[in-house]
């Protein structure tokens, strides 16, 4: 290949007879991106949603300022990497609270978690708003293949009374893409990979080149025969045809971009099959698939669950056989409370390795985690006592600028967490009047 | 309307969330006043937020809730005190740094407090619309620049929301009100309920002489509001009751003592009935002295 000093474009493809292997970000497409961005890569952008609450005993630093050699229990897992996170105290999402209604706060805290609106108790009709994913999915989508990926590891049920009233709907979905429409997260790791990379991935070239050739003709079948037949048509039955054949092509663009996708993507791993035993394995191969998702640009935005509120999964890997849900209600029995923190250990450190990946990926002149900013944290502060104000809350990354980590911040309490949300979906170079409740952008970010 | 009904449960007595600037002994005996009624099961504290006054304003009112109602945060399980204009405040006085620095023989901070730093106070903005939403009914005592309340109205869906349990705001006319006249004039063009106003002129006939106070709480050793009224200024002085007053007003709207004016715009003017004039300053005195 042969490099001039123009830019090359980031969505560069080898092309064969009809086949088409993505390139990664090689430098000569660094100045069409420095173009676009000043920092040279996208911002990308994902929540990493624990349930249940967090032993805030274990994760709040003593200080405020530049994070210790010697984080919290909970966070050690984290402390390779304590230069590349904050730890933001004394966030709230007012709207999970009981407030006059009572009961239901595991539906309340996920549902009004990244809305920052009221949740209508019900268990069909559903209403919350838009999460802040979506507003920044909504902006930038356009830009990559997929606007979002909704990911998670406990199958998503929809329907139902699963929690006091509320629906299980608001449960199991922390993405809404509009007040009465959540995305479910994908916790089959075959569907996420299918989703993120096309039902062609796992498939040989000759393969996916047939089937691309078969439904192309078929297409061409019906558009030969239709603008053949509008030539003998009235002007009224042609405005009718024209319209058919216009939906035609939206299909054929679907089918088109859908078979393009799926040569472009080489995900480099197999495509899995049902759902790893081991809840580890099973973190590290949805995490693995978010990682090639940034790293392919296939989208920017992504909600990872890595349980829905209420779970009462148990994790037999590390030697914890009761349900996360009931330990959580400890009513101070310290031997819960030690299951307790012991699981919250266990998801950080898998987090850890996903950060330890982001780190070592390179992305440009920098890494995919200096072009990040993750949210890692959760609606519920003390399950036992279901608070939601002095929320647990990492923003790991650097959002290509849009953070200077390393540091615990300490907010006013009542500070609506949907400030943070504004501030990073500004990140991406949107700027939303407002994100639910918000009340303005978190300051001391940057 | 709220977005949604709430049901479930008997609404609790009226909250009345107090917007303060906490530099004057009013707002002291007016603190201690709203403790009282919510121990007599007559209104519950249903937030308390200082704008225009310090760090030492918020924790001072934190110790007067810790004083009344000790081990319990303010209003409800999770909110503390508001404190605006977090990151430029202005000094505190003597009023509310005497009893907040008061030591005990021990050397110990002679009051209770939750408050540790700063960072422990609510945003104020923030704090108000959350206090309002907590609440099935509530009035809004508002004495302090408008600057707080005007931005907590701007909160998405916050009109709507307040606009059902909130029976009314009170505004206590000072120069304090006007520091933010953008922002008044805002709340009084966009506010959903009712508005009154307590002006200077109706609350001043009923400023209480301090000695009366001073009989009234008795042989109170400890006592915030005490060190609060005694700090201000040289004793025996004139302490004044404009927000005693629109507390009183606030918890008791159907009281006989009072009476509403039609004023300009959407605004009442709230005044005291002549013949119910000899009745206001034992009124008072007892509210504020209460336990």
């Amino acid at each position: 290949m042969y490099i001039t000093r123009k830019s090359l474009s980031r969505r560069t493809l080898l092309r064969g007879l009809g086949a088409g292997i993505a390139l990664p970000l090689l430098d000569a497409m660094v100045p069409a991106l420095a173009q676009s961005r000043a920092a040279g890569s996208p911002v990308r952008l994902a929540w990493f949603y624990l349930p249940n609450g967090i032993d805030m005993r274990h994760w709040t630093p003593a200080s405020d300022g530049p994070l210790p050699a010697e984080l919290p229990k909970i966070l050690a897992p984290l402390a390779p990497h304590r230069s590349e996170f904050n730890v933001l105290s004394n966030l709230t999402a007012h709207w999970g609270r009981p407030l006059l209604v009572g009961a239901g706060d595991h539906g309340r805290a996920l549902a009004a978690y990244m809305t920052g609106m009221e949740v209508n108790q019900d268990v069909t009709d559903l209403r919350s708003g838009v999460s802040a994913d979506q507003v920044a999915a909504n902006a930038i989508g356009h830009l990559t293949r997929l606007p979002s990926i909704e990911l998670g590891l406990e199958e998503a049920r929809m329907a139902g009374n699963c929690d006091n009233g509320y629906s299980c709907a608001y449960v199991y979905n922390v993405s809404w893409r509009t007040p009465s429409h959540p995305l479910p997260p994908m916790a089959d790791p075959r569907l996420a990979f299918e989703r993120l990379f096309g039902t062609d991935a796992g498939l040989s070239p000759e393969a996916r080149q047939t089937r691309f050739a078969m439904r192309n003709s078929i297409l061409d079948h019906v558009i030969d025969d239709t603008e053949s037949l509008t030539r003998r048509l009235g002007s009224g039955d042609r405005r009718k045809l024209d319209e058919y054949l216009t939906s035609i092509r939206e299909v054929e663009q679907q089918v088109t971009r859908a078979a393009t996708d799926g040569m472009m993507i080489d995900p480099g791993i197999d495509k899995p099959f049902g759902v790893p035993a081991d809840f580890g394995d099973y973190y590290r191969l949805m995490t693995d698939m978010l990682l090639i998702a940034f790293r392919a640009d296939i989208t920017r935005i992504s909600t990872m669950m890595v349980g829905r509120e209420g779970s009462t999964r148990a994790y037999p890997e590390i030697g914890v056989a009761d349900g996360h849900h009931p330990l959580t209600h400890h009513r101070g029995n310290m031997e819960m409370l030690d299951k307790v923190t012991k699981i919250n250990v266990y998801h950080a450190a898998l987090f850890a390795e996903f950060v330890e990946k982001l780190g070592a990926t390179e992305d440009g002149d920098s890494t995919l985690l200096d072009s990040s900013l993750i949210v890692y944290g959760g609606g519920l502060s003390d399950g036992n006592n279901h608070a939601h104000d002095q929320l647990p809350t990492l923003l790991v990354g650097r959002g290509g600028g849009a953070q200077l980590p390393g540091r615990h911040l300490m907010y006013q309490r009542e500070t609506p967490i949907t400030n943070l949300f504004t501030s990073m979906v500004e990140s991406v170079g949107v700027r939303p009047e407002y994100i639910g409740d918000s009340t303005g952008r978190l300051s001391g970010l940057g | 309307m709220p977005q949604f009904p709430r049901f479930n449960r008997e609404p609790p007595p009226p909250g009345i969330v107090y917007n303060t600037s906490m530099t004057t002994p009013d707002a002291a005996l007016a603190l201690g006043a709203l403790w009282a009624y919510e121990g007599a099961r007559r209104a519950r504290v249903g937030g308390v937020c200082v704008t225009g006054g310090g760090y030492k304003a918020a924790l001072f009112c934190d110790i007067v809730n810790q004083h009344y109602k000790p081990g319990k945060p303010i209003g409800n399980d999770a909110l503390a005190v508001g404190l605006a204009d977090f990151g430029n405040l202005p000094p505190d006085g003597p009023m509310v740094s005497v009893p907040v620095d008061r030591l005990d023989a021990s050397g110990e901070p002679l009051y209770l407090r939750t408050l540790t730093r700063p960072a422990d106070t609510s945003l104020a903005e923030a704090h108000l619309r959350n206090a309002i939403t907590f609440n099935a009914e509530s009035s809004i005592v508002l004495s302090a620049p408008a600057s707080s309340l005007a931005r907590s109205l701007q909160i998405v869906a916050a009109r709507d929301l307040y606009s059902e349990p909130v029976r009314r705001l009170i505004l206590v006319e000072s120069p304090r009100l006007y520091a933010d006249r953008e922002a008044l004039e805002y709340l009084l063009g966009s506010w959903p309920t009712p508005i009154v106003m307590l002006s200077a002129e109706t609350a001043e006939p009923f400023a209480l002489p301090s000695d009366s106070l001073d009989a009234a709480f008795g042989d109170a050793a400890a006592h915030p509001v005490v060190d609060a009224y005694r700090a201000f200024a040289q004793t025996p002085y004139v302490v004044p009751t404009a927000d005693l007053l629109a507390v009183m007003y606030a918890v008791e709207p159907d009281s006989a003592v009072f009476r509403l004016v039609p004023g300009t715009g959407n605004t009442d003017r709230l005044e005291i009935r002549p013949e119910s004039a000899t009745t206001v300053n034992p009124a008072l005195l007892a509210a504020a002295s209460a336990a």
